[in-house]
């Protein structure tokens, strides 16, 4: 695909809506220039971007460890990283800067893109791609699978290249097994056969496309684009199709994961989240060691999200309102939710690459959409940093800086994974200075 | 944004002036059409928007599954998750981009779909006009790929288009020597089209300059609104041979439609979405607080309430507002041991009469609204309030602001009962702007908790249902009902959904006569939906678009070199 259309349309992403703009144009500009050239040579190893959110907050109180700087110790909340401080960087003070017109949603919005709401009754205008994306348009065209997603209760998760433009997280298992280790993987070492049926799916995407090209002579503006869009994504899937045939990266440590279970029923009717999620962690570190995706996104639960956890007397969301005092269902929710996160960073770790493991070549970004759930605060924002992004961002450290835009420690992640940024966020949430903090 | 805004909110006050002209006295039904009282007729100006391009929803592409081959067909079970947008998966539709991952599952869907029939000589002798010798055979190929796409694509399907599918399957029978399995590439073609996948309705121009939905379009939104599915094979007669160019075509057609069995399907879809039936199997309910809650119950839920909905409109064509109020319903043995009546049958569903559980029978009163509107572990009068200001009666209430705490106190001595915790809601200013609309509402249902189960206390303490809705008191689900049923926005709100639904977006400001109009018609006709259905698709609103936009929106920065 030609950079202007790229351009063109992540700019009208921007526009949709008609909201007077809060647009990083030149963030973007210098995202598209770097393309290509975003990831350092000399590292044999891919640097790697996941985010992982879960719903509803946290509870500052609990959550801010006692100490700061190497060896932090952990707060009641981030109990379950005991055994991970050394890998796992907090940050903690600082404030997502955007207005709070729409509970959650501002908050979701403000944290994922850097930008204010186009629309607050609509949680799906998204006024520009999420992080994620962001990420995924520079490094994303390298691999078979441009970025995944997934989520033990997702519920749509929270990935958008724009204003009604969501790429839904995989709630399945299975389904992103057989995606990602089903027809068409190659295990180091397997010889590849070369399916005719290849060949001949790629003369039907190529059919539809120019089929495509007839029909956007009918279309007003946004639909045209959006259709280029969908056309995009078509043509996607006939480089992979190329790809297919060709020899799959040699990794020492890609194997097949063995296949997960057909379905994870609820027990006491909840859903067995940290089951579930364990497994679509190991399935995503699998698919970064065989580097099938460099980008990956992982949404627990959602803002809002009322769903029973484990043990739990009451919907998470309904508790974070409605319980009173300090909050102990709350908190043992909070704690199950850094578990999880905590699995994934295990999962990462688990993976050796050359004389370091999958984790330090990668940055596991853990995150909710508020601080406090009761009542939708955006100061005392949790964030959560695992691995070191080969190396360009320090590992194992408390940070603490009251009042900083969070959007700061966000840009030196970008930056750590490649993008060239100037600034991150728009309007009052605009970082144009990374966290020294951050930085080994 | 601000003009729907503008236009919903307009439309409360339209309907206030409605029920005054148009009843005798509050509440009482509104004069039926053999009276003398003239048919409302059209007056102001029609003003068309742009056409919407809308995907067709997961729905629609398996219903367009069956339709082109057959029920025996397995549809594929993951597609794009339909985006609901102003609470509508339809005005998503229209506004929903395809995802990197929806393209995947369109192509795997495409492929799974022609695999199961065009290897199957059964199949192929069913369905196919002609059976294909081999690669060579490109009249008969052309012939095959012509009847398929012309079916999926709604429209006749050009010969170069037709060409190249045939040269498809001809590229597929040699590479892998099969017929049928050759056959699946040129199906996958018409399949992933987007001429397919997405409803393009442009309009043409006619002599005096007005732009009009075409034939073949107006079958196709006649399709999708009435039945939720493909226009059929006469439809696409009607189409070509320009009966559907005219008031008059339409409304036959729209009667022939409204006759079938697939108009289930479409009311459904529209009453599915509006109330969100299909939420109801992720509406968490704790087992130790409603240890009958199982998925068994949330199916039946919905049944019922789709079956309400089908028989108030198709079997009886009968007055709207009964839906709030009636002492029918339907019942199977899980739901009647809910309701703790006697079950009207001892296999599935049979009508129910309800008469001695006053307000228990109404839309209001049903599992399905109790079990959506209300939380994991208890009621929520707030929820089942919206429900009603919002979906009901097209008020929209604003979220609360951010950073205020909504927590409402715990369960006290003091304050055992629900309506004694949420009365916060209700002093503090800041909240009681919005509170004071929704929480007497969901108070009036609280004799039913959260999953539908009828009870009269609640901690010890006899509950208080009564309350006031704007301006009518009170008492009890069944006093609620009956208020409900009486207000004046519920009419022109029902009215406006539909017109939502059908349009794939939210009336935009100017086309408030045709709103007006068929409100007045629906009126008129004793609240009849069967007949709203009809002058809504046979009204120009329906049948005329204007041009697409063509110029980016304004503000849009010029593309970098």
């Amino acid at each position: 695909m030609s950079r202007t259309v790229l351009d063109r349309r992540t700019v009208l992403r921007g526009l949709l809506g008609g909201a007077a703009v809060s647009f990083a144009l030149p963030p973007l500009e210098a995202m598209m220039n770097t393309t290509g050239t975003a990831w350092a040579s000399g590292d044999a190893f891919p640097t790697r971007f996941a985010l992982f959110m879960w719903g509803n907050g946290m509870l500052p109180d609990r959550w801010v460890p006692p100490t700061t700087g190497a060896k932090w110790r952990p707060s009641d909340q981030l109990a379950p990283l005991a055994d991970l401080v050394d890998q796992v960087s907090v940050v903690t003070g600082t404030r997502v800067g955007v207005p709070n017109l729409s509970p959650h949603f501002s908050g979701a919005v403000g944290f994922l893109t850097g930008a204010v709401m186009l629309d607050t009754n609509d949680p799906s205008t998204y006024p520009s791609p999420t992080i994620d994306q962001v990420v995924a348009s520079v490094v994303g065209g390298e691999t078979r699978f441009r970025s995944l997603e997934v989520g033990a209760r997702a519920e749509g998760g929270l990935s958008f290249n724009g204003p009604f433009s969501r790429n839904p997280a995989e709630e399945d298992p299975l389904s992103l097994y057989r995606r990602l280790f089903g027809e068409g993987f190659t295990e180091p070492g397997e010889e590849p056969i070369i399916d005719p049926r290849w060949a001949l799916r790629r003369s039907v995407l190529d059919a539809v496309r120019e089929q495509s090209k007839r029909l956007e002579t009918k279309l007003g503006y946004t639909d045209r684009v959006r259709l280029e869009e969908h056309m995009d994504h078509v043509r996607a899937i006939e480089q992979r199709l190329l790809r297919l045939e060709q020899d799959p990266p040699n990794l020492a440590s890609c194997t097949r994961p063995t296949e997960p279970a057909a379905s994870y029923p609820d027990v006491g009717g909840r859903p067995p989240l940290r089951e579930k999620n364990a497994v679509f962690c190991e399935l995503l570190a699998m698919a970064c060691a065989c580097d099938q995706v460099r980008v990956i996104s992982n949404y627990v639960t959602k803002p809002v999200s009322d769903v029973l956890f484990p043990g739990a007397v009451g919907a998470h969301h309904q508790l974070t309102h409605d319980e009173p005092g300090g909050q102990p269902e709350v908190h043992a929710i909070t704690i199950q939710c850094v578990e999880m996160y905590a699995d994934m960073v295990r999962a990462f770790q688990a993976i050796p690459e050359g004389d370091a493991t999958l984790l330090d070549h990668s940055v596991i970004m853990g995150s909710s959409e508020v601080s406090l759930g009761r009542l939708h605060s955006l100061d005392e924002f949790p964030l959560l940093l695992a691995g070191s992004a080969s190396g360009r961002l320090k590992q194992g450290v408390h940070v603490r800086l009251p009042g900083v835009l969070t959007s700061r420690a966000q840009l030196t992640v970008l930056r750590a994974v490649g993008l060239s940024l100037p600034s991150w966020g728009t309007l009052d949430n605009t970082a144009t200075d990374g966290l020294g903090e951050l930085e080994p | 944004m601000e003009a729907r805004t503008w236009v919903r909110r307009s439309l409360g006050v339209l309907a206030l002036v409605l029920a005054l002209a148009a009843c005798d006295g509050a509440g009482e039904p509104a004069a039926p059409a053999d009276t003398d009282v003239a048919r409302p007729v059209f007056s102001g100006d029609i003003t068309p928007r742009p056409p919407v391009v809308r995907r067709l929803t997961a729905t629609q592409y398996r219903n367009a599954i069956a339709d082109l081959f057959g029920p025996d067909i397995v549809p594929p079970t993951q597609l794009d998750a339909d985006l609901e947008v102003e609470g509508f998966t339809g005005v998503g539709a229209g506004v929903s981009a395809v995802s990197p991952r929806g393209a995947e599952l369109y192509e795997q869907a495409a492929l799974d779909v022609a695999k199961q029939a065009y290897p199957d000589p059964a199949w192929r002798a069913a369905y196919l006009s002609c059976d294909p010798e081999g690669a060579e055979d490109s009249a008969c190929l052309t012939q095959v790929f012509a009847d398929l796409a012309t079916r999926a694509w709604r429209r006749p399907a050009l010969s170069d288009e037709v060409d190249e599918i045939a040269e498809i399957a001809a590229q597929g029978i040699e590479a892998l020597g099969d017929i049928g399995t050759g056959m699946v590439y040129g199906a996958a073609m018409v399949l992933q089209s987007p001429e397919f996948l997405y409803r393009v309705e442009a309009g043409v121009v006619r002599d005096d300059g007005t732009r009009w939905y075409s034939g073949h379009e107006m079958a196709e939104r006649l399709a999708f609104t009435l039945w939720n599915r493909l226009p059929d094979a006469e439809l696409l007669r009607a189409a070509a041979e320009g009966a559907l160019d005219t008031e008059e075509g339409v409304r036959a057609q729209a009667e022939r439609m409204l006759a079938s069995p697939f108009a289930e399907d479409g009311l459904l879809a529209f009453f599915d979405d509006l109330y969100d039936l299909s939420k109801l199997p992720l509406a968490a309910k704790d087992p130790d607080i409603y240890p009958q809650a199982s998925t068994g119950l949330k199916d039946a839920a919905r049944e019922q309430t789709r079956r309400d909905l089908a028989h108030l409109v198709f079997t009886l064509d009968g007055d709207y507002r009964t839906l709030i109020d009636k002492d029918w319903t339907y019942l199977d043995r899980t739901l009647a041991a809910l309701y703790a009546v006697p079950a009207p049958s001892l296999e599935g569903f049979a009508l129910a009469d309800l008469s001695d559980s006053p307000g228990r029978a109404g839309l209001l009163g049903q599992a399905s609204t109790l079990m959506l509107h209300a939380h994991p572990t208890s009621t929520s009068a707030t929820r089942r309030g919206i429900f009603v200001r919002d979906v009901l009666l097209c008020q929209v209430i604003p979220p609360p602001p951010a950073g205020v705490s909504t927590a409402i106190p715990e369960a006290t001595e003091a304050a055992p009962t629900r309506r004694d915790r949420v009365i916060q809601h209700l002093e503090d200013p800041t909240c009681a702007a919005c509170h004071r609309l929704i929480d007497p509402i969901g108070l009036g249902l609280e004799t039913y908790d959260g999953i539908g189960l009828e009870r009269e206390t609640e901690n010890g303490v006899p509950i208080d249902a009564s309350g006031d809705l704007d301006g009518e008191a009170f008492e009890g689900p069944a006093g609620l009902a009956r208020a409900l049923s009486r207000h004046p926005n519920l009419a022109p709100c029902l009215v406006e959904q539909l017109y939502t639904y059908a349009q794939g977006r939210r009336p935009e400001m100017g086309e408030e006569p045709s709103l007006e109009y068929l409100s007045d018609l629906f009126v008129w006709s004793g609240h009849r939906v069967r007949g709203l259905l009809v002058e809504l698709v046979a009204s120009e609103a329906f049948r005329r678009v204007a041009d697409p936009v063509m110029d980016p929106p304004a503000g849009t920065p010029e593309a970098s070199p």
